[in-house]
């Protein structure tokens, strides 16, 4: 805990150049993202595993803390692609390094260039939905929906915890094996982070293009609205049908979306959740329980994730599921 | 207090410490190096233009024209026999230095470069040879590391921060040394079969040197106390290229590679000096012609400094002149002589290769110290009686490979050859000794003198009063003396030691880190080191090698080829009174001259 | 000039346990004085229990490595007229503050050690009892690095380093670079185990603080970037293009 104050207190007094603040800014982008990655993920899933409650956080995403989350969302997204793409290329260019304070200042103009049409197209979508003189949802509320979060993170962090109690118990002293086997995964690490990146990029791109600025996350919940990228309209408003419009589209013969979004998920999480221990090992050196609590909360999470997501792809939504978004939708307007 | 038994404790991490601990611990002998500083701190890492040795890569090299250089450029002073163990282990020594992994620069075939340097020619003294071998500008910090390296790979056991403060004496028998952890100010008994000395020089007793902050004669000032004699004090070479004002040194490889010095007409002056090798003449014969030039107002704008010269129109100007082919460029300069143009870019604000570099000499190397035979066993007589146990190698000792004046290089060769033998003596020698315990009070004494320095509480500040030493010795006792000035000198040093003894005033009353205390420690170890250099000099009554007499103009063969040797008959450690007595008994080794006529003293001319 | 000093203090012996500010007016300053020099008349004409290591005072021996107006960097190298009238002098980050300016070097040293810092070739030596041959090009690939003086402030300008005091750091990778890439060492795989492993090289996250705080000029991101690619191919090999070596100037 000493060494994140230290590192908090000092980046901010040690007058470090650019690649500093990069690099700050680069972690908490990547942080800010994984957690959002969490939410999204598991909320989704309720789509094919509990419809009513995707409907009622379909409503919290519509509401105004959701929505500044919102454009920080996208704007972290950018960045933490664009100096990804920095890094990645002076790492393999070692020798270009002069060079870096200028790709510094470049990352951060175009971040600022790609985000001015973005931003305007997403604020764009916000005037819209408050002109309809929509129904939001109170923020207590909203609160109240994340709040389901927390047991969840917390009981992840004590398993995590006592797993590597556990193992801590049982490897006792095999320091020096782990460390070869560590060197070779650690670089399996290292090019992974660097490679999934340049995939990640197109993938992650078009989604935030299709879903959060060709159409925003209002119009999930339009009735007669067009899902976008299908063709089809979403007859009863609810955002249950828009994910089944999506997922059970067929070009020729494949669900193109959720290959997709298969894709984009296990690339991110392994990346994101990957990230998450780069940062939670650095802060953790000094108490081995901790580093390895650590290692074990990004494997739960990575896990959790993927079986909630792959789970949710291979899901079926049908009729019935609309039919309890509808059930969900009416229920969440009739509340004051 | 702590004890700590083993075979060899090394005094200093230098090049010399270094190689002798290296050797030793690989001849078997179970070593400790005990060094105020950590070991890369040393200031062998602040060598720069290279090492010398005749491996004859670039050009035919001998190392009896390497011996007959050193013999000449000591002014005949120096032993011979040491001369010839210099010479002809520099070659070994060297090649052992590139098995260790030294980066040096190479030639086209991939051997070691070499340079020119001062001083050194082939066929006896009838050109400039390419004899120094060097790592860009940096063979000294070269050195440094690799002997570090190579110590810790063989498990060597370093004491870093520990600063040795008093010899361990039993029954006539060195058995180690006292040290002070800097960390906590505690003492620690080192307790050793073998102690050597390699703690370097004592540039600071002077204004302008190219000295670290720490070469303040510890060693020497320790040995002095405990009743042993040093030899040739009065010797200590001034290096011609200073940067002016600081001291920081020019590398003479800057001339090596084609660098000149100028006046303020841009004459270069050095051919008057010295026709045949012109600013490659050794550094007492060049310091000496930069003084008289400045004496004449040559100086740059009338003021007290030179120009040195490499940009590469000047020298490319000067290489034509002397019908060479060879010419070089900005990146030839960049690449030999990059800590060169980091150093005045920094310092002076000067670029080298747009302008010429202001120079003025600079106190630089004891040739004098603790006398040693070839062994780097101390002796303490004229005769060579060896004390057992006791060994010193590097700056501090003198084995007399250097005479009167040190050639350019030497000095790395001095401490990885000398460091070398006493190395492998040492690891010879623990094998049968007997590990004689230390006295019964071993730290009392010394421990008294750092409370009496930790408690003072007088008017004279330890840096007012080594600032005073300093211009004193600079004044009086640099590159020309006469036996007034040096009266004059001498008795203002006195009386600074007196104040030292009896007025001094610290702050700092801890004991962890308190450098305060141990500045002050040096301090005297400085004043007594001072005292020794001007009474020695006062009475050698000659000019030889770096010892420029204007009362005594010539060199006297005659009544002076011989070695001085001072020591204290005081009893106690740090006493009023030195009680100072000279001897001039101790005759050079004149072997190398008993075989060939060509080293017998003759005029000295470049 | 006039030059004032605000120097961070801390001396459990003194009765203070937490560091402070003091500071200090200096007058008649040279603009060619180095910070170090001001810091000794600091320490000899006004307070003598200011603790700071230094020995060479020209830059090579790197005892004086210190955070100056916030950044790392050697006293002895900056001039009063680099750093202007206001100095703040504090002690450099991540290792623990022993006195002042002095702090415990040891877990720097450790990490030294831990990269196998020598030169190792048992294979046979050259049968002429010479050198063994490298090309001036080949010793090239090594000038930078082997010009480290260990002085910690490019370890210690590293949040990496701040935050996770068992990264090697930059220090100690530099000094793995200057062995990895020489043609003549033969000890690659062990040095290369020790760097992969994962608090070795993996923990640079190319921040490039550590490379302007070098006093020597290394291209210390470069070297840990270089030593990175050799640890992931499993080669120091043909990482390094001869071609893109800089000319010192």
């Amino acid at each position: 805990m000493t060494s994140l104050v230290i590192t908090v207190t000092e980046t901010l007094r040690y007058r470090g150049a650019i690649g500093q603040w990069s690099w700050a800014l680069h972690r908490l982008s990547g942080l800010g993202v994984v957690l959002f990655l969490v939410l999204h993920v598991i909320d989704t899933s309720w789509a094919v595993f509990w419809p009513g409650l995707y409907e009622e956080a379909i409503a919290s995403y519509q509401s105004p803390l959701f929505t500044i989350g919102e454009f920080g969302l996208v704007a972290a997204v950018v960045y933490h692609a664009f100096n990804g793409l920095r890094i990645v290329f002076f790492d393999y260019k070692p020798h270009l390094w002069r060079h870096q304070q200028r790709a510094a200042q470049i990352v951060l103009l175009a971040t600022l260039v790609v985000l001015a049409p973005v931003f305007l197209l997403m604020f764009g979508h916000v005037l819209d939905f408050y002109r309809s003189a929509p129904q939001v949802l109170p923020l207590t509320e909203v609160l109240r929906a994340q709040l389901v979060f927390l047991p969840g993170f917390i009981a992840a962090i004590v398993a995590a915890v006592i797993l590597s109690g556990l193992h801590g118990l049982v490897a006792g002293g095999g320091e020096a094996a782990a460390s070869v086997q560590g060197s070779r995964s650690e670089r399996f690490w290292w090019s992974f982070m660097r490679v999934s990146s340049l995939l990640i990029l197109p993938l992650v791109f078009g989604h935030l293009g299709v879903m959060h600025v060709l159409q925003g996350v209002f119009d999930i919940t339009a009735q007669g609205h067009d899902v976008v990228g299908t063709g089809l309209v979403n007859e009863s408003g609810t955002a249950v049908e828009f994910v089944a419009a999506r997922w059970n589209l067929l070009v020729g013969g494949v669900a193109v979306w959720r290959v997709y979004d298969f894709a984009l998920l296990a690339l991110v999480v392994a990346h994101g959740f990957n990230g998450l221990r780069y940062v939670l090992t650095d802060y953790t050196s000094h108490s081995p329980l901790l580093r390895r609590a650590s290692v074990y909360l990004c494997m739960l999470g990575a896990v959790t994730l993927l079986l909630l997501g792959v789970g949710a792809l291979l899901g079926t939504i049908d009729e019935t599921a609309i039919e309890m978004g509808v059930a969900a939708m009416e229920r969440l307007h009739a509340a004051p | 207090m702590q004890t700590h038994q083993f075979d060899a404790l090394i005094v200093g991490a230098g090049g010399a410490g270094l190689m002798a601990a290296l050797y030793a611990s690989q001849g078997g002998a179970k070593v400790a190096v005990v060094s105020k500083l950590y070991p890369t701190r040393s200031h062998t890492g602040a060598a720069l233009g290279g090492i010398g040795a005749a491996l004859g890569n670039h050009e035919e090299d001998r190392p009896e024209w390497h011996m007959y250089d050193t013999v000449k450029g000591g002014d005949y002073l120096a032993d011979q026999e040491a001369v010839r163990v210099l010479a002809e282990e520099a070659v070994d020594a060297v090649i052992e230095l590139e098995h260790m992994g030294l980066p040096f620069d190479r030639t086209s075939e991939g051997r070691i470069s070499q340079r020119r340097f001062g001083g050194h020619t082939s066929n006896f003294g009838e050109k400039a040879v390419r004899r120094a071998c060097h790592s860009a500008d940096r063979t000294g910090h070269m050195i440094l590391q690799t002997l570090y390296q190579q110590c810790l790979r063989n498990e060597v056991r370093f004491f870093d921060e520990y600063q040795v403060v008093d010899l361990l004496l039993n029954q006539g028998v060195a058995c180690g040394a006292v040290a002070i952890q800097l960390g906590s100010g505690e003492f620690h008994c080192f307790n050793a079969k073998a102690t050597l000395f390699a703690t370097g020089g004592w540039g600071r007793v002077w204004q302008v040197t190219s000295n670290a902050h720490s070469l303040t004669g510890d060693g020497a000032a320790i040995l002095l106390r405990r009743g042993l004699p040093l030899e040739d004090m009065e010797f200590y070479q001034f290096h011609p290229t200073g940067l002016y004002g600081l001291g920081v040194l020019l590398t003479e490889g800057i001339r090596g590679e084609g660098g000149v010095l100028l006046n303020r007409h841009g004459e270069r002056f050095m051919e008057r000096y010295a026709p045949t090798i012109k600013d490659l003449a050794s550094r007492d014969v060049v310091s000496r012609s930069i003084y008289l030039e400045l004496r004449e107002g040559k100086g740059i704008g009338g003021s007290d400094y030179l120009h040195l010269d490499i940009r590469p129109e000047t020298v490319n100007r000067y290489l034509a002149e002397a019908g060479e082919t060879r010419r070089i460029d900005e990146d030839f300069i960049a690449r030999n002589l990059a800590e060169t143009l980091e150093v005045c870019r920094t310092y002076a604000g000067v670029d080298p290769l747009q302008e010429p570099m202001p120079v003025q000499p600079t106190a630089h190397y004891a040739m004098g110290g603790i006398p040693t035979n070839v062994n780097a066993e101390v002796i303490v007589d004229a005769s060579g009686k060896v004390l057992q146990g006791l060994y010193s190698a590097g700056e501090v000792a003198c084995v007399s490979c250097h005479g009167a004046n040190r050639l350019g290089t030497n000095s790395l060769v001095d401490l990885v050859v000398f460091g070398r033998r006493g190395g492998k003596r040492i690891a010879n020698f623990v094998r049968e000794a007997p590990l004689v315990p230390p006295p019964m009070d071993a730290a009392e004494e010394v421990r008294a003198e750092f409370e009496r320095i930790r408690n003072s509480s007088g008017k004279s500040r330890p840096g007012e009063l080594r600032a005073r030493m300093q211009d004193e010795m600079m004044t009086h006792v640099g590159v020309f003396r006469s036996a007034e000035g040096m009266r004059q000198g001498l008795d203002a040093v006195l009386e600074l030691r007196q104040r030292f003894l009896q007025d001094l005033g610290i702050d700092d009353r801890g004991q962890v880190f308190n450098t305060d205390l141990m500045e002050a420690w040096e301090l005297g170890c400085l004043l007594d080191t001072a005292v020794v250099t001007a009474e020695s000099a006062l009475a050698r009554e000659e000019s030889r090698g770096a010892h420029s007499r204007e009362d005594f103009r010539e060199r006297d063969d005659a009544n002076w080829l011989v070695h001085s040797l001072i020591s204290s008959q005081a009893s106690g450690l740090v006493t009023e009174q030195l009680e100072l007595s000279l001897n001039h008994d101790k005759p050079v080794d004149r072997s190398l001259e008993a075989e060939d006529a060509r080293f017998a003293p003759k005029e000295r001319v470049y | 000039m006039d030059i004032s000093f605000r120097i961070r203090r801390y001396n459990p012996e003194a009765g203070r346990s937490k560091p402070y500010w003091q500071e200090f007016t200096l007058n008649d300053v040279e603009p060619t004085q180095r910070v170090l020099e001001l810091l000794h008349r600091v320490k000899w004409e006004q307070d003598g229990t200011l603790a700071f290591r230094r020995s060479c005072s020209s830059g090579i021996c790197g005892s004086d490595a210190m955070r100056i107006n916030g950044r790392n960097a050697l006293a002895c190298k900056l001039l009063a007229r680099d750093v202007g009238p206001k100095i703040q002098v504090e002690p450099i980050l991540g290792l623990r503050v022993i006195k002042d300016m002095i702090v415990d070097m040891e877990p720097f040293l450790a990490h030294y050690r831990q990269v196998l810092p020598w030169f190792v070739n048992d294979g046979p030596l050259p049968a002429d009892g010479r050198e063994r041959l490298q090309t001036q090009q080949d010793k090239d690939l090594i000038n930078d690095s082997t010009n480290c003086i260990l002085c910690a402030a490019c370890t210690t300008s590293c949040p990496s380093f701040w935050a996770n005091g068992e990264y090697v750091g930059p220090a100690a990778i530099v000094q793995a670079h200057r062995f990895l890439f020489d043609s003549r060492d033969t000890g690659d795989d062990a040095r290369l185990d020790v760097l992969g492993a994962p608090d070795g090289v993996w923990r640079c996250r190319t921040i490039f603080n550590c490379t302007p705080a070098c006093p020597r000029g290394i291209e210390v991101t470069r070297a840990i970037g270089e030593v990175k690619l050799a640890v992931n191919k499993g080669s120091s090999a043909g990482i390094i293009d001869p071609a893109t070596i800089k000319q010192q100037h």
